[in-house]
C-alpha cells in the first residue's frame, strides 16, 4: 500500500474511531520534505499512544536534530490505540509515517525509544503492525535498520533478540555517525552485515546478532562471547561533554495530550547517589545548560509553539546552581504573560517553597515532595535522607502559604524494610495532615503515592532481591488502615506490574522468547494497569521453561555475571557493590559534589572531558582525585 | 480592543479536529503570531474567543467562522496592522489545513455570529456511487413527502422545513455533487447527512463540505 491509498483508506473509516486527531499529522511545526532530494529516511517511533509521545523530549530532541540535516528526513509515528489497530489490521494498512503517510518498511531507519520496560510488547506489535518481521534474524536486506535506545536499554538483553543496533546512553552523537556509516554503506550497496560490524565499531553501539551468551547449571550467566575477534567485549555509554542546545522547534499537537507543555532540560545528570535510582547512575556525569541559553530557549519555544506551559526538567532541579537566578529572572519576564512554569524535583526544603511561589501561576495547586522513606534506618539504606523536622517544616510553609493539596511519594519493598519501617510512613502522614488541619482545616488534602521497589540494573541494589508479594500486600494494608481518615488519599503501583517490571527489568536473553511469546499471546500496552495480561505472562514464561521468580526475588551473589555486565555505564560494578555494602550497614555517603569517591565516570570518559576543557561536569579533576579504593 | 470576525478554511488533516480543540489551536496560532488577544476580565481571564457553529468531525470547511478580540495596545509597536498583514501573519503560523480567506474589522458589541447565522451551505459529493438523474429522482420523491420526520436524541422532528434550497451537478463536475442549503439557527439546525440518511444512500464515501454560512443583514 502507498501513501495515496493509505489517505484514501483513512478518510474511509477515521471518523469510527476515537481520537482521529492522532492519526492525521499536519501538526505545526511537523516537518515535510520532498522525498527526491532525501538520502536517508528515518521514522522516529513511540511505541505507545500518539498522546504519551508527543510530550517524549527524547525524540523531539532527534526530531528537531535530524531534519536539520539535508539529505535526511526525519518523520514520526506511533502506535495506534486498539479500535485504530483493529481497523488496520481489516483494512491490511501497514504502519505508517503522520508526515507523509509512508509504510514503516520503506524507511531506510526506524529508531525506537524504550524508555521503559513496560513498552516491550508494544515494540513488538508496532514491528508487527508495520508488516516488518519481529526477529531481527529474520529482516534481510530490505528491510530498515531497526535501533532502539532509551533507559531500558541500559539492560538491552531482554530485547536482543528484536533489535538490529542498540544505542547505549546520549543519542544525540551517535545517530549522526550512525547515519553517515548508513549513507555511505548504502551507495556502496554492500551486505546487511558489513553495515552492522561498521557501526558496532562506534562507541555506544551494542550489535546484540554479534555476540552468544554462554550460561553456567544454575541459570545464571556464565559470559557474553563475542562472536568476532574486532568486536568490544564492554560497551561504554556514550555521553556528550557539554549538553547541545535544546530543540528550537517543537511539533505542536493538534489535540489534547498527556502533557501540552515545552520541556527545556536544564541539567543531565544527578550527584545524589539516591541508591534506588537508576537515573541518578546512569546519567553522569552532572552536566549543565547555561542560564542564559535555557532563558533564550523558552523565550523561543513559546513563540514557536504557543504553547502556555514550559516544564524545566532534571533530575534534581535545587541541585542547578543558578537555580535562584533562573527563577528570579523567569519571574521578571513571564510574571505579566499568561505562562505556566513547572519545576519538577525539588528538594524539600523551605526555598523550594519560595521558589515555587515565584513561579506560581494562575493554575498552580498543588505540590509534589518525594521523601520516599519515614524511618531514620531506611533513609541510610536507600542513601536519601531527609530529616523530618525538615520534611514538616517544608509541610508547614506550604499549607500556611495557602495551598491546599501536597502529594507526598513514598516506596515499600526496600531491602532490610520491616513493618515498623512502613508504620514510620504512616506516622509521618498523620502528622502531615494534621498540619494541613491546624492551617487550612478540612480542606487541606494529602495525595500520597506509595510504589513498591524494584531493583535495577547499574544501580547497588542489583544484587538485591524483590520483596515477596505477600509482604507487599502486608505493608500495603498497614497503610491503608493507618491511613483511612477523611483528607488523605492513597494510589498504589498494582503488584502485577511491580512484578513485570522487576523480571522485565533484570532480565537476560532468553526473556526474549518469553516477550515474543507473550505478545503472541495478547499482551500489550502493559503500562496500562487495566491492560497488563498476566496469565499471558505466566503461560510464556512457562513454555520457554523459565522461572519468574528467578528474576525477581534472588538474591545474587557477590560474584555473580549480571547481564547487563557488557554495559559500562562509566559507573564501576566494584563501587556500586561497595555502596550495596553500605546500604546494608547503614551508612550514608554525602552528595558526591561534596567530595568524590571514585565512582570512575570520571575516569570513564577522561578523553572527552580533555577535548571539552570548558565542560563543569562537578568532578574533580583526574589529578587531585582521591580515591578511597 | 479591535474585533475581527474571521472566515477560514478547515481541511485537510484538519477535518479530523474536534470544535474544542480548534479554539486551543486558534489561540496558540495567535500566540505564535504574536497577535495579542484580549482577555475577559475576572479571576480566571480566558481569550475572547466566539465561534460560528461546530463543523461535523471529518468534513470539510471552506467558509468556517470565527470573531475574535485583538489587544493592540499589546502588540509590537512597529507592527503595521492592516487586514492583509494579521491574516498573512496568522496563515503563517497556522497549522495544515487552516486557512484564513477574509478578515473584517466588525463593531466591538455586534451579536454574536451564532445569533445571525441564518443558514449554511453544503456540499455533499457521492463520487460515482450513484448517477445525478438517480439522485435528483430520489431527491425529488422525498420531497414529495408532506414531512421528513427524523428522530435526534430521541425526540423527532420534520427535517423537510429545514432544506432550503438544492441543485444538483454542474457541468464541470465528473462526480455526483449535490449542493443544499439548510437552515442554520440555535432553534432550527439542519444537517446534510440526515437528507442522506432519508435518502437511504448509505454509501461508504460520502464526503460533506459546509461552503460558507448565510448571516442576517445586520
Amino acid at each position: 500500500m502507498n501513501s495515496k491509498e493509505i489517505e484514501e483508506q483513512l478518510d474511509q473509516f477515521l471518523l469510527k474511531v476515537q481520537k482521529p486527531g492522532r492519526y492525521v499529522g499536519g501538526e505545526f511545526n511537523s516537518v515535510h520534505k520532498n522525498p527526491d532530494t532525501i538520502k536517508t529516511r528515518i521514522a522516529l517511533a513511540f511505541p505507545d499512544i500518539y498522546d504519551l509521545g508527543v510530550p517524549n523530549l527524547g525524540l523531539s530532541i532527534f526530531y528537531d536534530q535530524l531534519n536539520q540535516m539535508d539529505n535526511v528526513w526525519a518523520e514520526r509515528t506511533y502506535l495506534p490505540w486498539e479500535d485504530m489497530e483493529m481497523e488496520m489490521r481489516n483494512r491490511n494498512i501497514p504502519l505508517y509515517t503522520l508526515e507523509s503517510k509512508t509504510p514503516l518498511d520503506k524507511m531506510d531507519i526506524i529508531g525506537i525509544t524504550i524508555p521503559y520496560e513496560s513498552l516491550y510488547t508494544n515494540v513488538l506489535n508496532l514491528l508487527d503492525l508495520a508488516q516488518i518481521p519481529i526477529f531481527s534474524k529474520d529482516r534481510s536486506e530490505g528491510y530498515p535498520l531497526i535501533i532502539a535506545g532509551g533507559h531500558s536499554t541500559f539492560n538491552p538483553e531482554p530485547m536482543s533478540a528484536f533489535i538490529d543496533v542498540f544505542v547505549i546512553g546520549e543519542g544525540e552523537e551517535v545517530i549522526t555517525d550512525i547515519i553517515r556509516i548508513y549513507q555511505l554503506w548504502k551507495s556502496l550497496s554492500k551486505p546487511k552485515f558489513e553495515l552492522l560490524h561498521e557501526i558496532s565499531q562506534l562507541e555506544g553501539v551494542y550489535i546484540p546478532a554479534f555476540y552468544e551468551p554462554e550460561y553456567h547449571a544454575d541459570g545464571t550467566l556464565a559470559r557474553l562471547n563475542p562472536l568476532y575477534p574486532d568486536v568490544k567485549q564492554k560497551i561504554r555509554k556514550r555521553i556528550v561533554p557539554i549538553l547541545p542546545p535544546p530543540p528550537k522547534h517543537f511539533v505542536v499537537p493538534l489535540i489534547d495530550v498527556v502533557q501540552n507543555r515545552v520541556a527545556i532540560e536544564i541539567m543531565r545528570g544527578c550527584t545524589r547517589g539516591c541508591r534506588f535510582c537508576q537515573a541518578g547512575f546512569v546519567t553522569r556525569p552532572v552536566r549543565e545548560r547555561p542560564l542564559e541559553q535555557i532563558i533564550e530557549s523558552i523565550e523561543t519555544s513559546v513563540n514557536e509553539t504557543g504553547h502556555e506551559e514550559i516544564a524545566l526538567l532534571s533530575l534534581s532541579s535545587s541541585d542547578y546552581t543558578q537555580i535562584q537566578s533562573l527563577v528570579s529572572k523567569l519571574h521578571d519576564i513571564y510574571n505579566k504573560r499568561k505562562l505556566n512554569i513547572s519545576l519538577p524535583s525539588l528538594r524539600i526544603d523551605t526555598v523550594s517553597v519560595d521558589i515555587l511561589e515565584q513561579l506560581r501561576g494562575s493554575r498552580f495547586s498543588g505540590f509534589t515532595l518525594a521523601p520516599e522513606a519515614a524511618s531514620e534506618k531506611i533513609k541510610h539504606t536507600i542513601n536519601k535522607h531527609i530529616s523530618e523536622d525538615q520534611l514538616l517544616e517544608t509541610v508547614d510553609m506550604i499549607f500556611s502559604h495557602g495551598w491546599q493539596t501536597i502529594k507526598l511519594y513514598f516506596m515499600i519493598g526496600l531491602p532490610e524494610e520491616t513493618l515498623d519501617d512502613v508504620q514510620a510512613i504512616a506516622d509521618l502522614c498523620i502528622k502531615v495532615i494534621k498540619i494541613g488541619r491546624k492551617h487550612i482545616g478540612k480542606r487541606s488534602q494529602l495525595n500520597l503515592g506509595i510504589s513498591t521497589f524494584v531493583p535495577k540494573p547499574h544501580t547497588p541494589f542489583q544484587w538485591a532481591k524483590a520483596d515477596d508479594p505477600e509482604k507487599i500486600l502486608e505493608k500495603q494494608k498497614l497503610l491503608k488502615d493507618a491511613l483511612s481518615t477523611p483528607g488523605i488519599k492513597i494510589t498504589w503501583s498494582q503488584s502485577d506490574i511491580t512484578m513485570f517490571e522487576s523480571w522485565s527489568s533484570r532480565g537476560d536473553r532468553r526473556q526474549s522468547s518469553v516477550i515474543y511469546r507473550a505478545w503472541q499471546l495478547g499482551a500489550k500496552f502493559d503500562a496500562w494497569q487495566d491492560h497488563f495480561h498476566k496469565e499471558a505472562w505466566i503461560q510464556a514464561f512457562e513454555e520457554n521453561h523459565l522461572d519468574p521468580n528467578f528474576y525477581i526475588h534472588r538474591e545474587r551473589s557477590e560474584n555473580e555475571v549480571f547481564p547487563w555486565d557488557h554495559i559500562d555505564t562509566g559507573v564501576s560494578k566494584k563501587i556500586l557493590r561497595k555502596e550495596y555494602e553500605l546500604s546494608l550497614k547503614g551508612e550514608l555517603r554525602e552528595d558526591c559534589r561534596n567530595g568524590c569517591y571514585g565512582c570512575g565516570i570520571n575516569q570513564s570518559f577522561a578523553a572527552i572531558r580533555a577535548e571539552s576543557p570548558d565542560a563543569k561536569w562537578f568532578c574533580p579533576s583526574i589529578a587531585t582525585r582521591h580515591s578511597e579504593d | 480592543m479591535n474585533r475581527y470576525r474571521i472566515t477560514y478554511q478547515k481541511t485537510g488533516p484538519l477535518r479530523y479536529i474536534s470544535h474544542l480543540d480548534l479554539q486551543k489551536i486558534w489561540i496558540r496560532t495567535l500566540l505564535r503570531a504574536k497577535i495579542p488577544l484580549a482577555y475577559t476580565q475576572g479571576f480566571h481571564p480566558v481569550p475572547k474567543i466566539s465561534p460560528g457553529w461546530p463543523l461535523a468531525l471529518g468534513w470539510n470547511g471552506f467558509g468556517e467562522m470565527i470573531d475574535l478580540w485583538f489587544d493592540f495596545d499589546n502588540i509590537n509597536p512597529n507592527y503595521e496592522i492592516t487586514e492583509k498583514n494579521l491574516s498573512d501573519r496568522i496563515n503563517q503560523n497556522a497549522p495544515q489545513g487552516l486557512n484564513i480567506v477574509n478578515l473584517q474589522l466588525i463593531p466591538i458589541y455586534s451579536p454574536a455570529l451564532t445569533t445571525i447565522t441564518q443558514s449554511a451551505v453544503y456540499e455533499i459529493n457521492f463520487f460515482t456511487q450513484i448517477s445525478p438523474d438517480e439522485l435528483r429522482i430520489k431527491m425529488e420523491a422525498l420531497f414529495a413527502t408532506p414531512s421528513i420526520i427524523r428522530s435526534r436524541r430521541n425526540k423527532p422532528y420534520d427535517l423537510k422545513p429545514l432544506i432550503e434550497e438544492y441543485s444538483f451537478n454542474q457541468e464541470q463536475d465528473i462526480n455526483t455533487i449535490m449542493k443544499i442549503q439548510m437552515a442554520a439557527r440555535d432553534s432550527a439546525m439542519g444537517r446534510p447527512d440526515e437528507v442522506v440518511d432519508a435518502l437511504g444512500l448509505n454509501f461508504d464515501q460520502i464526503r460533506y463540505s459546509r461552503l460558507c454560512f448565510i448571516l442576517a443583514s445586520s
